[in-house]
């Protein structure tokens, strides 16, 4: 018994230690979610490591710890944008810039001004202001970003053609859906817009805007949480070294 | 007297009016008043001390997520990751003591930013065929 007593006391030893040593092999212990420690995304033409604060007694303290803002215009915003758009958090965020944004059929959009994006953006991101989604379709800024986005400025389009593909669109055949009278987003890239969090109103207006323009629901994203819960999270910021000369690439 | 009614008609007019444009303009927030109001906010919201993660800026090349996988114990010494490398990596170890003194040090801050054995290898392979 007393034998039996003295394995047992070892095997729990041995446990324990291999519990101890396990507990120290994880060089993050703030990881991104329970299976992806980090990520690596392209930001300009450099690698950038998306990450947490490893600091487990960080807390915020820059603006974004601010808890009140006038409304309006600061105003909480719906968790649905418009219908047909996704609402998306951070780890659909870390799927798409594994996916989509490195396969090049996706991108993300920096929708605030530019005073904001040069304290700091996500990495991996492209700041296209909210401004630029709200002239007229046929506008040489819209058209710009428009085609940023993969979308195809099409001219002059016969009546019968967009009378056929008005019906096509009806009954959801060829992808006639994904055309306007000028623009065809057929081949236009899926798009996550963010702006400063819950409390801001860029980024909704940018997807607004662009489904103004026929772009297709079904491909844009709304990110909520933004810059405000990306920092409460601890994650990677990178800030811009020259805001204007990133804007609009 | 008849004065007075006037001067009372006329201030409650100029008060209708005050009202009248106030309430039309309240629910509006002009496009320009939004850009101008953002601008002071951004001002207001400055970047501070936050501390952010920790970056890897490098060349591109291509972007893969990492998962856990064989790591060194994290929070190791200079002294004790050498001895863990020599003890448990001698494949790795073998290569790292080829490097100089410096840059096994970098090898060193290296891995307190990453201590999977592979990327460890790979960076003492990358430092080897830098020609240092």
């Amino acid at each position: 018994m007393k034998r039996f007593i003295t394995k047992l006391s070892m095997v729990a030893l041995l446990a324990s230690a291999g519990f101890l040593l396990n507990s120290n092999v994880v060089a993050l212990d703030v990881k991104l979610t329970d299976y992806l420690a980090y990520l690596e995304v392209d930001h300009n033409g450099e690698q950038v490591r998306i990450q947490r604060i490893q600091d487990t007694a960080n807390i915020l303290q820059d603006g974004f710890a601010k808890t009140s803002r006038k409304c309006p215009p600061f105003c909480i915003q719906p968790m649905q944008v418009a219908p047909g758009v996704a609402t998306v958090g951070e780890a659909e965020i870390f799927r798409f810039m594994e996916r989509e944004l490195e396969d090049g059929t996706g991108i993300i959009v920096d929708a605030r001004t530019p005073s904001w994006y040069k304290k700091g953006t996500i990495p991996g991101s492209v700041n296209i202001p909210f401004t630029g989604f709200v002239g007229e379709v046929d506008a040489s800024e819209t058209v710009k970003v428009l085609q940023q986005l993969g979308g195809v400025h099409r001219g002059e389009v016969s009546w019968l053609t967009r009378s056929f593909e008005k019906l096509m669109a009806s009954l959801g055949l060829f992808g006639a859906d994904q055309k306007t009278d000028s623009w065809d987003f057929s081949d236009a890239r899926e798009v996550v817009f963010w702006c400063n969090g819950p409390w801001c109103g860029q980024s909704p207006r940018a997807i607004n805007g662009l489904l103004s323009y026929g772009y297709p629901p079904e491909k844009l994203f709304y990110y909520r949480g933004g810059m405000q819960m990306w920092k409460v999270l601890g994650l990677t910021v990178v800030v811009p070294e020259t805001a204007d000369a990133v804007a609009m690439k | 007297m008849f004065q007075l009614k006037i001067k009372l008609l006329s201030l409650k007019r100029l008060l209708a009016g005050v009202i009248l444009s106030a309430c039309c303009s309240a629910p509006l927030f002009a496009a320009d008043d939004y850009l101008s109001a953002l601008e002071l906010e951004a001002n207001d919201t400055g970047a501070g001390s936050q501390p952010v993660a920790a970056t890897v800026r490098s060349p591109l090349k291509k972007a893969k997520p990492a998962r856990a996988g064989k790591v060194i114990a994290g929070g190791l010494s200079f002294n004790e990751f050498e001895e863990t490398l020599d003890s448990s990596y001698s494949g790795s170890n073998f290569l790292y003591i080829k490097l100089s003194k410096s840059k096994r040090k970098s090898v060193h801050k290296f891995y307190q930013n990453d201590n999977r054995i592979s990327s460890v290898r790979e960076e003492i392979v990358r430092l080897l065929s830098s020609g240092q």
